[in-house]
């Protein structure tokens, strides 16, 4: 249960870490666009 | 009153993401700022009513652009680490079509083991790689989900877009026969073997904060949980199985429980201690 532990914390900071890298690039802006004139 | 819960769940699934009404009315898409975001639900986005992005069209849309969108991977991979395969269980609306259809009597199949992996192809060929190569989203062309909340609504709404139908379109409607049909008789046939967004979060069962705990000590090995499981499984065999889709369906059983990685010792030993039997043998608790 010690390694699923630690594999919960190091899967949820490269999670928070790539979304926070996505949102950083600005690709909310081309998301909204895609999905709004498709 | 466990089955009613996800019932009403996966209601809320079908009925929030597709909230916006006058598009119905005024046969347009909504086009405001909740579309930037990534529902973590298989969920047309061409829906005249659709208020959110879906993830796979939105990752298919960066891969025939030549890039990764590292804004719906985190988005998925967050909702991933947080419950696994939950949103599949417990909120997709075409889950719960398909859960509807197998309720209908009549000659029942079970799925071959290999096609699980079926979708992982799924998802590397039509959702990465053949849109980088063709600049297309095949995937979304062929969706099932997209020809039922967005193809036949455009079709049947708009004499333009019904004037454009070609021969991909009955394909598509093909398709979604082909699955109407086979989830009469398996279960959750496109669950378990095409959806590319249940094989992103499959990934994150074994690690993910919410988990489904076994408790061999009381565990009868009986198989019931198989019999209610929505996608054929023995939990009692692998509780982090990546198909499981965390539905808590088999929870009803006392040696199967939700809990989460951070918890040591999710079962009470101590009550296990109490249904000893005289010979030494551990005795079932009372299901």
């Amino acid at each position: 249960m010690k390694g699923r532990t630690v594999a919960f914390l190091v899967t949820a900071v490269l999670a928070v870490s790539t979304l926070l890298f996505g949102i950083f690039r600005k690709e909310i802006a081309e998301v909204l666009i895609n999905g709004a004139l498709l | 009153m466990r089955y009613l819960k996800r019932r009403i769940f996966q209601g809320l699934g079908a009925v929030l993401p597709n909230a916006w009404l006058p598009g119905f009315l005024s046969a347009s898409l909504y086009q405001g700022p909740m579309k930037s975001v990534c529902t973590p639900l298989l969920n047309c986005y061409a829906c005249p009513s659709a208020l959110l992005s879906c993830p796979i069209g939105t990752l298919q849309h960066f891969a025939a652009g030549g890039n990764v969108s590292w804004y719906a991977v985190g988005t998925l991979s967050v909702v991933g680490a947080s419950v696994g395969r939950m949103t599949c269980g417990t909120l997709c609306p075409f889950g719960a079509l398909q859960d509807l259809l197998y309720k209908f009597r009549g000659w029942k199949a079970s799925l071959p083991h290999w096609t699980r992996y079926l979708r992982y192809a799924v998802l590397a060929g039509l959702v990465f790689v053949i849109p980088y190569l063709t600049h297309e989203n095949w995937f979304s062309k062929l969706c099932p989900v997209g020809t039922l909340m967005g193809g036949l609504p455009w079709v049947t709404m708009n004499a333009g877009i019904r004037s454009m139908v070609r021969s991909l379109f009955w394909v598509k409607i093909a398709i979604v026969l082909f699955f109407v049909t086979t989830s009469t008789m398996v279960k959750r046939p496109f669950c378990r073997a095409i959806c590319p967004l249940g094989a992103i979060f499959s990934l994150f069962n074994k690690s993910s904060f919410l988990q489904l705990a076994w408790d061999p000590d009381t565990c009868t090995r009986c198989g019931k949980c198989q019999m209610i499981c929505p996608v054929d499984i023995r939990p009692d065999r692998n509780p982090t199985d990546p198909d499981c889709l965390r539905c808590l369906d088999c929870t009803l059983c006392p040696s199967l429980k939700l809990t989460t990685v951070f918890q040591r010792q999710p079962f009470d030993t101590r009550k296990a201690t109490l249904t000893c039997g005289e010979n030494g043998l551990m005795m079932p608790r009372s299901h």
